[in-house]
């Protein structure tokens, strides 16, 4: 529920959105719970999915209209009476693209988090983002089980171009998510800073 | 966090907005924050109306009124549209390119301080 004064008034209340994206199972939803100053909360958007005639499994099937719902959890921080911070955590995988201009429509940026295991499954978001101009991060989760990899492997894995920050974290420890949220905060003053003329 | 799409329950969502899928506020955004005009609280219609004019008595975004109503985001900007129509909600939008750097100092010192 909003923290935000009690009356209405005329006052215009800015809310930005940050997406945190990343495979099933890569810690955006303890990311966002991280960040957020309220136990995440779940949203359904609806949509209308056309199959691509292709199933899971490469086989052809027939061209389908369906509708379908995709829950995604998000959380919130309330910078000050004017200012509020929305992170939605998000699929990173191919066959969620058909959310995503919804996703990233009026986002300011994006955490992308990395599971080494499967790193294909940022391919498609990091892609997009990319081909959308959308400033983004990218956090490498290290579990405890995993071998470390070497960022600039990782880099080249993605083809990430020099200007994407890329570094390791942990999902679970709160303090890394506020880090690797403050490494996109401080992306976006070097972007903005950048474009005002000198 | 679900990741697997998966079709709509029994009862269709959209039947609350009379089978329309689109909002007649095309440009709300998940995060878009809405709040109730004053005294107009009782121009609501029907109970999802209510409910919505009720939660939004502070500013709040249509991805938490999705939460709290248990409905899909498309159908609250659906019931939010019909509301700013009848004079009864207004709707708090920022052009993200109009996010200044004091903006953003703010938010990274919020975030330094969690």
């Amino acid at each position: 529920m909003s923290v935000l004064s009690d009356k209405p008034s005329n006052r215009h209340v800015t809310a930005v959105k940050f997406v945190i994206a990343g495979g099933f199972g890569v810690g955006k939803t303890t990311f966002v719970g991280a960040i957020s100053e309220v136990e995440p909360l779940t949203t359904e958007a609806a949509m209308t999915v056309v199959a691509r005639g292709v199933d899971d499994h490469g086989a052809v099937a027939g061209t389908a209209k369906t509708t379908t719902t995709v829950a995604m959890d998000f959380g919130r921080l309330t910078v000050d009476d004017t200012l509020v911070m929305y992170l939605f955590g998000a699929p990173g995988q191919a066959r969620f693209t058909f959310m995503w201009d919804d996703l990233i429509n009026g986002a300011l940026g994006c955490v992308v988090l990395v599971d080494t295991r499967r790193v294909e499954d940022c391919f498609a978001a990091v892609d997009y983002f990319e081909k959308k101009g959308l400033p983004f991060v990218v956090g490498v989760n290290c579990f405890d089980s995993t071998a470390r990899y070497p960022l600039d492997d990782v880099r080249e894995a993605l083809g990430l171009s020099p200007g994407v920050p890329v570094f390791d974290m942990d999902a679970r420890n709160k303090a890394s998510c506020r880090d690797a949220l403050l490494v996109l905060l401080e992306l976006l003053v070097t972007r903005l800073s950048s474009k005002v003329p000198s | 966090m679900q990741d697997t799409p998966r079709p709509l329950g029994l009862i269709r969502p959209f039947i609350l907005t009379g089978g329309r899928t689109s909002s007649t506020r095309s440009g709300l955004r998940w995060e878009t924050l809405v709040e109730t005009l004053a005294d107009r609280a009782r121009l609501a219609k029907t109970t999802e109306q209510r409910t919505v004019l009720s939660l939004a008595g502070r500013p709040i975004s249509i991805a938490e009124l999705s939460a709290y109503m248990h409905l899909p985001t498309q159908v609250v900007a659906i019931l939010v549209g019909d509301l700013v129509d009848m004079g009864a909600i207004r709707i708090h939008q920022t052009d993200p390119v109009e996010v200044e750097l004091s903006a953003l100092t703010r938010m990274i010192e919020r975030v330094r301080a969690l």
